[in-house]
């Protein structure tokens, strides 16, 4: 190994354990400053447990054992202070929003300088500089929580920055992002890296950043090997687009708004969806997609216009009556994890509605669930929770399924079983919505792309008319899919 | 004056505090409506108008009673004896009283920012822990509203009915709700304690507001404070 000498940061030999498994062990890499390294693998295999012991949250916060050194600056950060570490190597976490802790982007700026006791005129002159340097002078009086996601995180960005640490670890920094803020994030990186930062970015995938990495590492559970390039995701044979002819869900001239006081959110929206169809509904974040699916199943109800459901006004429904008939699974599977067994929490919703136990148990085999039947959910993966919540949906038989971004933070894997789940629901003649931005996902399992911006429908065709069109996709600010992008590479 | 978002927020604190001990020691009614007045006028200059005027809409209702009861039952308050019989001007008094104390907690509420709160108690010298928790919670209440919200739709998505039944039954409904809400604040709570390491946090810091009061800012001060001692005098104490 070449000797990084004073500067650079040296992971030697580490391991990792919690209990009797080792989550890695026998890592060895180096990061130069002005260097970014991506450390990439699937969920569950050790990325954030390598992020907090590489500024020493573990162990010395979190208990677990460990093994080999990582020396910053000639300092081994394990055996050091978090407080001291700091100030060498910072970290911006997956869940970024509990590291803000101001009311105000400013206010928030300063919070860590007042930490380190700087006086007001070099705190003055250091959020100034953070301000215009991370492009946040325009929102430097905004509550945080008024902040999109892509605004917060570079605001969490901007605040480990300020206190001038050398290297920033960065947690799965694009799990939330829509392709614009990846693009944002991309520019970020970069410029971090022409100040000398080192940078290791954990992440599943690379898709946006393959420009700003310079090494790739790959992490599974017996240590690590280098790959020299990034690889690309396997080819999608082309579906063909089948359009039924039997209306599930129907949007009359539906506008919606959260309050009178706001601008609405949906606007003329009409919208018809047929029995077994498999739509990908994409767009950017904040362009109503959410807005919009919420009104499937009742939680929202239209302002003007109305919404059928298999022939129901939403208007005359609640949402536990709707539920029924339409499954709707979340993003963040934590929020409704409630019952103490896996079977209970699955069974939940087929009891609310007293419906018989019978599908609960197929749903679990098919998403490779039915062993874990009496464990605490709680000891559940991030993929296995999400599986969990799907099967808690189709537990309740319904028509319709949403999936609210069920990539999110995925590994291949879990991916792979919703897809399977999805083509053999569609067979059965259900129809399912999958709100989305990997546009590869995409591509792979609907039969129709709905695009929303700004409250409306901005594009509606079949997955290959729209994402494999490279004008589409740029217009309307999509993910490029991985086709599209090879297909550029061989044109230039 | 409390309106303007320029006064310094420990200007609107001492004179919303004024204005509540005023609207006690007053036993004026011209005193009472004048002092009304004037906060009326400055809130209405203010850009928060819409929200007072909604607010005090709802409020009607409220002082209607107010009025009645202090006019025809005066004779079994609790606090003081009046001489029995209808009461009009007593009724008024005791209603603008409250409309007064209304509408000052109203005004303070809507200009003053939770930030000038925080930064204001921080300035009193109060213990930076305390204040520091404070401002801690302000900026939590919002995450934990969402995530209520969220956990809200995700269990009616379940077939959960959450408003259906006796309040017994209801209570129950919650409790799925209640769960992850609980458990995500315990987790939040831990991720702080490292996020607020990470910040290099130490409860020893000192305060880092101290601006200097404005020349508009001791007048407002000076003003409602004098007008306090006055009261104090007059009323508790007759000397003038």
């Amino acid at each position: 190994m070449e000797a990084v000498g004073k500067n650079g940061l040296r992971v030697e030999n580490l391991g990792c354990k919690y209990d009797k498994d080792w989550v890695f062990r026998n890592l060895n890499f180096e990061v130069k400053p002005g260097e970014a390294v991506a450390i990439v693998g699937p969920s569950g295999s050790g990325k954030t447990t390598l992020a907090y012991c590489l500024v020493g949250i573990i162990p010395n916060r979190i208990k677990a054992e460990v093994e080999g050194r990582i020396i910053v600056d000639d300092k081994n950060v394990l055996t050091s202070k978090i407080q001291e570490n700091v100030k060498l190597i910072n970290i911006v976490m997956q869940n970024y929003e509990m590291q803000i802790f101001g009311l105000t982007v400013e206010e928030d700026l300063a919070f860590s300088l007042e930490n380190l006791g700087l006086d007001n005129h070099e705190i003055e002159v250091k959020v100034r500089w953070a301000l215009e340097k991370f492009g946040l002078m325009n929102y430097r009086t905004y509550y945080v929580h008024e902040l999109s996601g892509g605004l917060k995180q570079r605001l969490a960005i901007a605040s480990a920055i300020i206190m001038a640490p050398k290297y920033l670890v960065m947690d799965e920094p694009m799990a939330n992002l829509d392709w614009g803020g990846i693009m944002e994030l991309a520019k970020t990186i970069n410029m971090l890296k022409m100040d000398g930062k080192g940078l290791i970015v954990m992440t599943r995938r690379l898709k946006g950043l393959e420009n700003s990495i310079d090494r790739v590492i790959s992490l599974n559970g017996e240590g690590i090997l280098i790959k020299p390039e990034v690889k690309l995701c396997e080819n999608i044979p082309p579906s063909s687009p089948s359009y039924g002819s039997d209306p599930v869900i129907t949007f009359e001239n539906v506008w919606f708004r959260y309050s009178k006081e706001k601008d609405y959110t949906l606007r003329e929206i009409n919208l018809e969806i047929c029995r077994g169809q498999c739509v990908a509904l994409m767009g950017p974040n904040g362009s109503g997609k959410t807005t919009l699916v919420k009104h499937i199943n009742g939680l929202l109800k239209p302002v003007k216009g109305r919404v059928i459901i298999l022939g129901k006004d939403t208007r005359g429904y609640s949402t536990a009556q709707l539920s029924r008939f339409v499954g709707m699974v979340f993003q963040d599977p934590d929020k409704h994890i409630t019952c103490e067994t896996v079977w209970d929490e699955v069974v939940f919703g087929a009891r609310n509605l007293g419906l018989s136990e019978k599908y609960a148990e197929d749903a679990l085999r098919d998403l490779g669930l039915i062993d874990r039947k009496n464990d605490p959910p709680y000891l559940l993966s991030m993929g296995e929770k999400i599986r969990l919540s799907i099967a808690g949906a189709l537990a309740m038989d319904p028509e319709i399924l949403i999936l609210d971004e069920p990539t999110t933070g995925q590994d291949e894997r879990t991916l792979a079983i919703i897809s399977s789940m999805i083509s053999r629901l569609k067979s059965m003649g259900k129809t399912i919505i999958v709100v989305t931005h990997d546009s590869d996902f995409a591509l792979s399992v609907s039969d129709r792309v709905i695009v929303m911006r700004d409250g409306t429908i901005a594009a509606d065709g079949s997955p290959q008319e729209i994402l494999l069109n490279r004008l589409v996709v740029e217009e309307l600010g999509l993910e490029p899919p991985a086709e599209l992008l090879k297909l550029a590479e061989v044109m230039a | 004056m409390m309106a303007n978002l320029n006064l310094d927020p420990r200007t609107k604190i001492i004179a919303f505090s004024s204005v509540i001990a005023l609207a006690f020691i007053s036993k004026d009614l011209l005193v009472i409506a004048a002092l009304a007045a004037a906060i009326m006028a400055a809130l209405l200059l203010s850009d928060r108008r819409g929200f007072i005027i909604r607010s005090l809409k709802g409020m009607i209702p409220l002082l209607i009673i107010a009025f009645l009861l202090w006019s025809f039952m005066h004779e079994w308050s609790l606090f003081q004896r009046y001489e029995s019989g209808i009461n009009l001007q007593l009724g008024v008094f005791m209603s603008l009283r409250l409309f007064l104390i209304l509408l000052t907690s109203l005004g303070f509420v809507a200009t003053i920012g939770m930030r000038d709160l925080v930064n204001a108690l921080n300035s009193f010298k109060l213990p930076y822990k305390a204040v520091f928790v404070l401002g801690l919670t302000i900026r939590h209440l919002h995450t934990i509203a969402e995530d209520y919200k969220a956990i809200k739709e995700a269990q009616s998505s379940r077939g959960l009915e959450l408003d259906k039944g006796s309040l017994f039954r209801r209570i129950k409904n919650y409790v799925p709700v209640l769960i992850p809400l609980f458990v995500r604040s315990i987790e939040n709570a831990e991720r702080l304690i490292l996020a607020m390491e990470l910040r290099a946090f130490s409860l020893n810091r000192r305060g880092s507001m101290g601006r200097e009061l404005k020349i508009l800012d001791l007048v407002v001060i000076g003003g409602f404070i004098s007008a306090l001692i006055l009261a104090i005098l007059h009323y508790l104490f007759a000397v003038i």
